[in-house]
C-alpha cells in the first residue's frame, strides 16, 4: 500500500518530465536553422514500478506504477548516412576545384571566334602569302613582321597566363592544408570535450554535432575514414588510408597531426607531396594521377581536385610549349633566316634582326612559309599542322570543363540526396515541434491538475476533519 | 513517406532557384551572342571543327585574293600582248611598203626609222607595269626588265627567268603571267624572245641601274625579227625585206599564241575562284549550323524558362510562410 503522498510524487515526476521534453523541443527549434544540426528527443520512460517483485515478496496481481521519467536525450542521427554524405562530399571538393581551376584555364583560350592563338597563326600564314604575291614589297614584308610579332605575343601571354593559373591552384593546396591543420586541431579539441562529458555520464549531443560538421568539412578537402568508440574517442585517416592524422595519444586524449605541403618533391622535382607531423608520407600527384587513369580515392577531395587541376595545367603548358617549338623551327627554317628567337611558348620572340629591318625576309621563300600552314610537321609525340595541334589542345580544354561540370553536377545531386535523407532524420520540422508543444503543454497542464486536484484531496484530510 | 525539414525546403528552394536563374543566365547569352558556341566548353566536340573551319574559310579568303591579284597581272599581261599584236601588224604593214621597188633608198630609210621607234615602243611594252611589279620580269620585278643599249641599239634583259606564280589552292602553285624571256637554248621563246648565251661577254654590259651587274642579251623573238627588217630596210636589202615579212608573220602567231595561253590560265583562276566562293558559302552554312542559335526556338524556352523560375519562386515564398505558428495564439 503506497503512502499518502505517492499521487503527489507521480504528478511532480509527471510535470518535470513535460518540463524537460518541452525544453528539448524549445531547443530543437532555437536549433532549426543550425546547420549540421540534429534533433533531439527526450526519451521517456515509465518509472521503476513501486515494487520490484522478488521472491521475498508476496505478488499482488498488478504492480502500481510510479510515473515517468526522462530517461535520457536521444540524439537522431544516422551514422551511416554520415559516411556516405562525406564520400559525396569528398567527390564533390574534387570537382568543384577541377572546375573552379578548368573554367579559368579555359578564359586562357579565346576560342572558337576570339582573338586568340588560332587568328594570330591564320594572320600570319596570310601575311606569308601576301609576301608571295608581292616578294618586294617592304609593306608586307612590314605586315608579316607585325603579325610574327603578335603571334609570338599571344603565345608567350597564353604560356604566363597559364603559369599564373599553375601558381593560384599551388597556392589554393596550400590554403586548404591550412584548414585541414585548423580543421583537425579544433576536431582534436571538440573530441576531448566529447571523452570528458562521456567520462562524467553525460550525453554530449551537441558536441557530437559539432564534430560531424567539422569532418564533413574534412571530408571535403580529402577522403578521410572515421572510427569513433563509445568513449568518444576518433581516429581519422586522411586522403590515403593509412595515414592517420587523428588518434588516440595513449592517455585517452585525442591528438591532431600537423600537415604541411612539399613543392617540388619527388624524383622529377615536379611533385607535390604532404607531410604529417614532418614525415613526408602523402604523394598527392601519385594519387591524383591524372595522365594515367585514377587510383583508388584519386577523384576524392578539395586538395587531390586541384592536384589534378595543377597536371592538367601543366599538360597544357607542355603542349603550349611544343607548339612553340614547332612554329620556331618550321618557320626559321623554311624561311631561311633566323625569323624567332626562343626556346619555348616562355620566350618565343620575334628576331632581333627581323624587328629592326624586315627586309631581311626573303619573300621568295614566302611561298614555303605559307604552306607550312597546311602541312603536318613534328609536334611534341605527334604530328599534325600547327593549327590542328592548337585545335586538339582547345577541345582538350573545353572537354576538361565539361567533364568537370557534369561531374560535378552528379556529386552535387547525390550529396543533395544524401543530405536530404540525413535532414529527413535528424532535421528540426517546426510544425512536428509545434505538435510536440501542444501534446506536451496539455500532458504538463494534466500533471498539475493532477497536484492541485490532489491538492484539493489532502486538504480535505488534513484540514477538514476535525 | 519520409520526415521533411524545414532546412530541407530552404534549401530546396535555394536551389531550385538557382538552377532555373543559372539556365537564364544561359539562354540571355546565347540569345544575346547569337551563337551556341561561345567557349571550348559549350561543345567540345564540335569546337575543332569550328576552328577547323573557320581556318578554311580564312584561307580560301587568301586564295581568292591570290587569285584575284593573278588575274589583274594576266589582264594586264593580255593587253599588253594585245598591244604587242598591233604593233607587229603596223610593222608588217610598214615592211609591205617598203618592199615595193618604187620607193627610193630615203624613203625605206624613214621607214626603218619607224621601225626602230617599233622597237622602243616593245621594249616600253617589255617594262610594262602593275603596282610597281614588272609583268615581264619574272620574279625580279621591281625594275624595269628590258634595257635598250642606245650605243649599239641591243636590247638587254636585267629580269630573272622565273616565272610568277600565285598559290590558288593548297598546294598548288599556278603561273599567271606570260614568260617575258626564256633561258639560253630553251625550246620555247618567251614573248620576247630567248636569252643570249650568257657565258659569251660579248652578250653582256654592265648595268647602269645595278652597279656591278651584268645584263644579258635578247636574241630571237619579235626584237630580232623588228632589229633585222630596220638593217634590211636601211641597206635596201629586198630579199631580207620580204624574208621579215614572213618572219613577221611568225611573231604574230607566236604572240597570238601567247596570248592564248595567258586567256586559258584567266579562265583557270576564275574557274577556281567561283569555286572557293562556292566553297565558303558551304561553309558558312555548315558554322551557321554548329554554332549559330535558332532565336524561335531558344526565345521559347527562355520563355519557358521564366515561367518555372517565377513559379519557383512563388511556391518558395509560399511554401516558406506557411507553418502552424501562423495558425496558433
Amino acid at each position: 500500500m503506497p503512502g499518502t503522498f505517492f499521487g503527489v510524487e507521480i504528478a511532480r515526476r509527471g510535470i518535470n518530465v513535460h518540463r524537460v521534453a518541452m525544453d528539448v523541443t524549445g531547443h530543437n527549434m532555437a536549433n532549426a536553422n543550425t546547420p549540421g544540426y540534429s534533433r533531439q528527443a527526450a526519451v521517456i520512460q515509465a518509472s521503476d514500478p513501486w515494487t520490484i517483485p522478488n521472491l521475498a515478496t508476496s505478488l499482488q496481481p498488478g504492480q502500481l506504477g510510479t510515473g515517468a521519467q526522462v530517461e535520457q536525450v536521444r540524439r537522431i542521427r544516422d551514422y551511416y548516412l554520415d559516411v556516405q554524405y562525406r564520400q559525396a562530399g569528398s567527390y564533390e571538393g574534387y570537382w568543384e576545384q577541377k572546375l573552379d581551376f578548368a573554367q579559368r584555364i579555359e578564359t586562357v583560350f579565346p576560342e572558337p571566334d576570339g582573338q586568340g592563338i588560332q587568328a594570330g597563326l591564320l594572320d600570319f600564314f596570310n601575311d606569308w602569302q601576301d609576301l608571295n604575291n608581292d616578294p618586294q614589297n617592304s609593306g608586307v614584308k612590314a605586315a608579316v613582321k607585325e603579325s610574327g610579332d603578335e603571334l609570338a605575343a599571344t603565345i608567350r601571354q597564353t604560356y604566363s597566363q597559364l603559369v599564373g593559373i599553375g601558381e593560384s591552384i599551388t597556392g589554393a593546396i596550400s590554403d586548404q592544408v591550412d584548414h585541414a591543420n585548423k580543421l583537425l586541431t579544433e576536431i582534436a579539441d571538440v573530441s576531448n570535450a566529447i571523452i570528458f562529458t562521456i567520462k562524467n555520464g553525460a550525453q554530449p549531443n551537441d558536441l557530437l554535432d559539432q564534430r560531424d560538421q567539422l569532418l564533413d568539412q574534412l571530408a571535403a578537402l580529402g577522403p578521410i575514414n572515421v572510427d569513433v568508440q563509445d568513449s568518444g574517442m576518433i581516429t581519422v585517416n586522411f586522403i590515403n588510408s593509412t595515414t592517420t592524422v587523428l588518434q588516440d595519444d595513449g592517455a585517452g586524449k585525442v591528438t591532431a597531426s600537423q600537415l604541411a605541403l612539399i613543392t617540388g618533391a619527388g624524383a622529377g622535382g615536379d611533385e607535390n607531396h604532404l607531410s604529417v607531423d614532418g614525415v613526408d608520407v602523402i604523394n598527392l600527384t601519385g594519387l591524383a594521377d591524372y595522365y594515367t587513369g585514377a587510383p583508388e580515392g584519386a577523384g576524392m577531395g578539395a586538395i587531390l581536385g586541384n592536384e589534378s587541376a595543377r597536371l592538367e595545367n601543366k599538360d597544357l603548358l607542355e603542349q603550349l610549349d611544343n607548339l612553340a617549338v614547332a612554329v620556331i623551327d618550321n618557320i626559321n627554317d623554311k624561311s631561311g633566316l633566323t625569323f624567332f628567337t626562343g626556346t619555348g611558348a616562355a620566350d618565343i620572340a620575334l628576331d632581333g634582326g627581323v624587328e629592326n629591318n624586315c627586309d631581311i625576309i626573303i619573300g621568295e621563300n614566302a611561298l614555303e612559309v605559307a604552306r607550312l600552314q597546311s602541312t603536318p610537321v613534328t609536334i611534341g609525340d605527334s604530328t599534325a599542322t600547327l593549327e590542328e595541334y592548337y585545335q586538339g589542345m582547345v577541345a582538350q580544354v573545353g572537354a576538361s570543363v565539361d567533364k568537370a561540370d557534369r561531374m560535378l553536377d552528379n556529386q552535387q545531386a547525390i550529396s543533395q540526396q544524401i543530405d536530404s535523407l540525413r535532414q529527413s532524420v535528424s532535421g528540426v520540422s517546426l510544425d512536428e515541434e509545434l505538435t510536440m508543444v501542444i501534446q506536451i503543454n496539455y500532458g504538463y497542464q494534466a500533471s498539475a491538475r493532477m497536484l492541485s486536484m490532489q491538492d484539493e484531496m489532502l486538504d480535505y484530510l488534513i484540514n477538514r476533519i476535525i | 513517406m519520409r520526415r521533411v525539414s524545414n532546412m530541407m525546403i530552404t534549401n530546396n528552394s535555394i536551389r531550385y532557384i538557382q538552377n532555373n536563374l543559372q539556365r537564364s543566365a544561359r539562354l540571355q547569352e546565347q540569345i544575346a551572342a547569337e551563337k551556341t558556341i561561345l567557349r571550348p566548353s559549350d561543345n567540345p566536340g564540335q569546337v575543332s571543327h569550328v576552328m577547323a573551319v573557320n581556318s578554311t574559310i580564312s584561307r580560301n579568303e587568301q586564295y581568292s585574293r591570290n587569285i584575284d591579284d593573278g588575274l589583274a597581272y594576266l589582264n594586264q599581261a593580255d593587253a599588253a600582248l594585245g598591244t604587242i599584236g598591233e604593233t607587229l601588224s603596223d610593222a608588217k604593214t610598214l615592211a609591205s611598203q617598203g618592199a615595193n621597188s618604187h620607193l627610193g633608198n630615203d624613203d625605206r630609210k624613214a621607214i626603218a626609222e619607224q621601225i626602230d621607234k617599233q622597237i622602243d615602243a616593245l621594249v616600253d611594252l617589255g617594262n610594262s607595269s602593275l603596282g610597281g611589279k614588272y609583268l615581264f620580269a619574272g620574279k625580279k620585278n621591281s625594275q624595269p626588265p628590258f634595257y635598250r643599249d642606245p650605243a649599239t641599239g641591243e636590247v638587254y634583259y636585267r629580269g630573272d627567268t622565273q616565272r610568277v606564280k600565285r598559290e590558288i589552292v593548297s598546294g598548288s602553285n599556278y603561273e599567271v603571267d606570260a614568260a617575258g624571256v626564256t633561258d639560253f637554248g630553251s625550246a620555247n621563246a618567251g614573248v620576247f624572245g630567248t636569252l643570249a648565251d650568257p657565258t659569251d661577254p660579248a652578250n653582256q654590259i654592265d648595268d647602269p641601274l645595278n652597279p656591278g651587274q651584268k645584263m644579258t642579251k635578247v636574241t630571237g623573238g619579235p626584237l630580232e625579227v623588228l632589229k633585222n627588217l630596220r638593217e634590211r630596210l636601211q641597206n635596201d636589202d629586198m630579199t631580207g625585206i620580204n624574208e621579215s615579212l614572213g618572219e613577221l608573220d611568225e611573231a604574230i602567231d607566236v604572240e597570238l599564241v601567247q596570248r592564248v595561253a595567258v586567256g586559258a590560265r584567266t579562265k583557270h583562276l576564275q574557274a577556281v575562284q567561283s569555286q572557293l566562293d562556292d566553297q565558303n558559302a558551304k561553309l558558312q552554312e555548315v558554322l551557321s549550323n554548329i554554332q549559330d542559335a535558332d532565336f524561335t526556338k531558344l526565345t521559347v524556352e527562355a520563355a519557358q524558362n521564366d515561367l518555372v523560375y517565377q513559379a519557383s519562386l512563388l511556391v518558395s515564398t509560399k511554401l516558406l510562410q506557411t507553418s502552424l505558428l501562423n495558425y496558433l495564439d
